[in-house]
């Protein structure tokens, strides 16, 4: 923590950075949430523990785009999201300032977050300044599936159908997801409209499938969807099938790799082409 | 009107005689949130010393209504969804969910556009409410005139003590309710408690009108607010106060249906117009709409401030805004200069 301070409070001070993008406890409510420091501001309230559970990645387009330089403190997986989005040219490199923090897992409602068992990297693929140990995790499983995959199919729909239930359809999950940053959303178009706009099952599914589809070869498995979610529908489930298949078919692990392009957005000669064949 | 004690071990028997004379929904637990609820006797019913997780709207304001139904060969006949009419008793709400029913009504009763099947889910519903034992951590209420042992709007009142719960009837509706052979006249009053106020007070006049906000664009206060929240709908849905819907005429085997569904002043699509043009286009923009919404907007329309404070906004933000504060920094940065 001292030495972010001091690295942060460096940057922040010699200009080379305009804000920087951290988490911050508010002193009026203890809360610990997402804040853009500038120069001058009070430091001590900066924060990097287990309960920076926010991918920061998420504002950085939003603050990027009305400053010259941001600064952003980033865990493993908010990095791997960040990767992916740099790759997608979403973001310019050269506008961001990254320092890493070698992360030891974040909490959600009190306990250790899900996503944290299967995480592939406790540091930022990308950054500018590595603070702590970059530590070899085990590789990518998707072991959380295994509990889906035993189903029978029936089965496996009434799961998903009560969870999908409960959508509101309020789009925190697309809100919160650093992937999600169309200008039009597919659930947002009216002529046609894709997707009907209101909770029935039929069209919450469809918005839930399409977003998982979406996501296949990006999704950096940070959680945000799922902890966003005001009904707690595991959405993580959905993108791990996608990154499963992905791995399969295609070897990456997205967000690891930044000189890995994302799967679905480049064609190689050597792509499998087993779904033709008829093989899947 | 006298007060009737209901002795705790009758809970049980008194809820199931209620299921018996009208649909009696209360709240009880669903997929880990406690929720207003067709009473279900296999259930256990606890009521929440205040503010129960998910607020009373849905209950008069589904989020999926319809409200017609057309054969899709033939689009030019719509058949009106019919009104309901059968009583309902909803026992348990607390005082903000009660007044935001009531500012509800203001839109969807008492204005120009009056909404037939709103107004049939208030009139065959009594509201047993219930006044709050305690100040959750981000309940606000108090600075929003009210009190978390307001009575007004509810048909009947009761009190928990530590082996019973107090009954009082309102008017006629909620007498009619409280007939009952479990409940037992008695001398015993409810204590009253001083409770406090002043974490998140707002003053509407210091904050910019409607014309204002129209003709200039976002401040940078809430350009500071919108980079760091996502204009996801989680605090609109939320809100026992919001109530915006979108008109979705939708198809399924055959059959046509015209739906009301919930809608979200912060999603970009809601101020799109025909031809493309979006006046809120940007965060900031929409982020100031909310704000100003429940404090100024509201009450050159409906009459009323929008906000109860619950505080269920701030307890649902994925990214820990929390809205009372942000409004009441406002207000007070706007009243010092």
């Amino acid at each position: 923590m001292k030495e972010l301070r001091a690295r942060a409070g460096e940057a922040l001070a010699n200009g080379a950075i305009d804000v920087l993008l951290c988490w911050r406890t508010e002193p009026e409510t203890g809360r610990v949430k997402p804040h853009v420091f500038r120069k001058g501001d009070d430091l001590e309230q900066m924060v990097f523990d287990d309960r920076c559970v926010h991918n920061l990645v998420t504002f950085l387009p939003e603050v990027a785009g009305h400053n010259k330089k941001t600064g952003a403190v980033l865990k493993g997986c908010d990095g791997r999201a960040l990767v992916t989005l740099l790759a997608e040219k979403r973001l310019k490199r050269d506008n961001l300032y990254l320092v890493t923090v070698a992360c030891d897992g974040v909490k959600v409602d009190g306990r250790t977050a899900a996503k944290c068992a299967d995480c592939v990297t406790n540091v930022s693929p990308v950054a500018d300044v590595v603070i702590g140990e970059k530590k070899t995790m085990k590789p990518a499983e998707y072991k959380q599936l295994e509990y889906i995959e035993e189903m029978k199919p029936e089965e496996r729909w009434q799961f998903f159908a009560q969870q999908f239930e409960r959508c509101a359809r309020c789009y925190s999950c697309r809100q919160v997801c650093p992937m999600c940053y169309c200008e039009t959303c597919i659930a947002e178009q009216v002529g046609p409209a894709w997707i009907d706009p209101s909770t029935k099952l039929s069209a919450n599914t469809m918005w839930q499938l399409s977003r998982a589809y979406h996501l296949a070869g990006r999704c950096a498995d940070c959680g945000e969807c799922e902890r966003a979610c005001p009904e707690r529908i595991p959405l993580r489930l959905l993108n791990a099938a996608m990154q499963k298949a992905v791995k399969d078919l295609f070897h990456v692990v997205p967000g690891t790799d930044p000189d890995v392009q994302p799967p679905l957005s480049v064609l190689a000669q050597d792509d499998p082409d087993s779904l033709l064949e008829g093989k899947r | 009107m006298p007060w009737k004690k209901l002795a705790k071990s009758d809970l049980p028997a008194f809820l199931a005689e209620l299921s018996t004379r009208a649909e009696l929904i209360v709240p009880q637990e669903k997929s880990g949130k406690v929720r207003f609820l067709p009473f279900d006797a296999a259930q256990p019913v606890n009521f929440p010393s205040s503010l129960v997780d998910v607020s009373l709207k849905s209950v008069f304001f589904p989020k999926r209504r319809p409200v017609a139904t057309f054969d899709p060969a033939d689009r030019t006949k719509l058949e009106p969804a019919a009104p309901e009419t059968s009583p309902r008793i909803l026992l348990g709400a607390h005082p903000c969910d009660v007044a935001a029913v009531n500012y509800v009504d203001r839109v969807f009763i008492h204005s120009s556009f009056k909404d037939p099947l709103y107004e049939a889910e208030r009139n065959r519903t009594t509201i047993i409410g219930m006044a709050c034992s305690e100040m959750k951590p981000e309940c606000h209420c108090t600075d929003r005139d009210l009190s978390p042992d307001d009575e007004r709007g509810m048909d009947a009142v009761f009190y928990e003590t530590s082996d019973a719960y107090l009954f009082r009837a309102l008017n006629d509706k909620g007498a009619a309710i409280l007939k009952s052979s479990l409940l037992k006249e008695t001398s015993e009053e409810p204590q009253k408690k001083d409770w406090p106020g002043g974490k998140y007070p707002v003053d509407p006049s210091s904050l910019p009108s409607a014309d204002d906000s129209l003709l200039s664009p976002p401040s940078s206060l809430f350009q500071d607010i919108a980079d760091l929240c996502l204009t996801c709908g989680a605090c609109t849905f939320a809100c026992p106060t919001c109530t915006c819907f979108l008109i979705s005429d939708e198809q399924h085997e055959g059959r046509g249906e015209r739906v009301t569904a919930w809608d979200s002043c912060q999603f970009s699509g809601y101020s799109r117009m025909t031809g493309g043009h979006n006046p809120r286009k940007t965060r900031a923009a929409r982020v100031r709409n909310r704000m100003l919404d429940k404090f100024v907007y509201t009450v050159e329309k409906y009459g009323a401030t929008s906000c109860v404070g619950c505080g269920r906004c701030a307890i649902i933000c994925p990214v820990g805004r929390h809205f009372p504060k942000e409004i009441a920094e406002l207000s007070a940065k706007a009243k010092g200069r």
